[in-house]
């Protein structure tokens, strides 16, 4: 549930994806990865961050010229994804059982 | 009593899970849409139901927040049809720690008299792979690009 939620959301966003793009192409540095996009620089680094925090951007090189480089370890395939729903599910519902014994068990408990 | 769900996948964007309660479809109704009680069991074991906010009507927003381990889990949804007691259409969507919120999929829900009890029947479709068509398709192809990039890497 959690690379479901942040690989979402990580590539929810146009730039996040054109960026991936990019670097499906092999690895980049800053100003390489910031040079199609017309915004600010904190703008770029807070996309990147978003997509390092997902797991899907791995940062090597030096602090000061760091290397870019797409890390697809998180993206899996379609079955993996709904296991992840599946699993979410389940846990509710034996939640809710668990619920619906503790209401129903309770003599003259309120429903 | 732990009755084991039944999981089936009708289709490689959907996902159906049928449960019995020992309970009627109004009481299990009930559970599943006042916020009250939903805060008891929403989050699976292991994991807390921080928030719920409901707007108990069709097209009504709701709004649930699951602390988890890892952090914060905030879903939305709006609700498109509510049948009492017996049926709830909603949308569903991640919303992101960047509060960006993800594609949206859809579950339904039915809750059906079945002996002394319920039988309920979820099924959550529209989830992200298929969904992706209907974000302008780049969205897709992103995703079968970056499948393929990971074939190759692994």
């Amino acid at each position: 549930m959690d690379n479901l939620s942040s690989a979402f959301s990580a590539l929810a966003d146009p730039t996040r994806r054109a960026i991936l793009a990019r670097l499906q192409e092999g690895g980049a540095s800053f100003t390489e990865l910031a040079k199609p996009f017309d915004m600010s620089r904190p703008a770029v680094v807070k996309h990147i961050k978003a997509l390092e925090k997902a797991g899907l951007v791995a940062r090597t090189g030096s602090d000061t010229r760091p290397v870019y480089r797409l890390n697809a370890a998180p993206l899996r395939g379609p079955r993996d994804w709904l296991n992840d729903y599946q699993q979410f599910w389940e846990g509710s519902l034996d939640r809710l059982e668990a619920y619906v014994q503790e209401v129903t068990g309770q003599k003259g408990g309120k429903a | 009593m732990n009755a084991p769900s039944k999981v089936t996948r009708p289709a490689d964007d959907t996902v159906v899970v049928e449960r019995w309660f020992m309970a009627p479809p109004a009481l299990i109704w009930t559970f599943w849409t006042d916020p009250a009680h939903m805060a008891r069991w929403w989050a699976p074991f292991g994991m807390t139901t921080e928030r719920v906010q409901v707007d108990a009507r069709e097209g009504g927003a709701w709004e649930i927040d699951i602390r988890g381990e890892n952090g914060l889990y905030r879903i939305r949804g709006r609700y498109l049809t509510r049948e009492k007691p017996n049926r709830v259409v909603s949308t569903w969507a991640w919303l992101g720690d960047d509060d960006a919120l993800g594609p949206e999929s859809r579950y339904e829900v039915r809750f059906a008299a079945d002996g002394d009890g319920t039988l309920l029947t979820l099924t959550h479709s529209g989830l992200p792979f298929d969904q992706a068509e209907s974000h302008g398709g780049g969205w897709m192809s992103t995703l079968d690009s970056l499948e393929r990039h990971a074939a190759k890497e692994v």
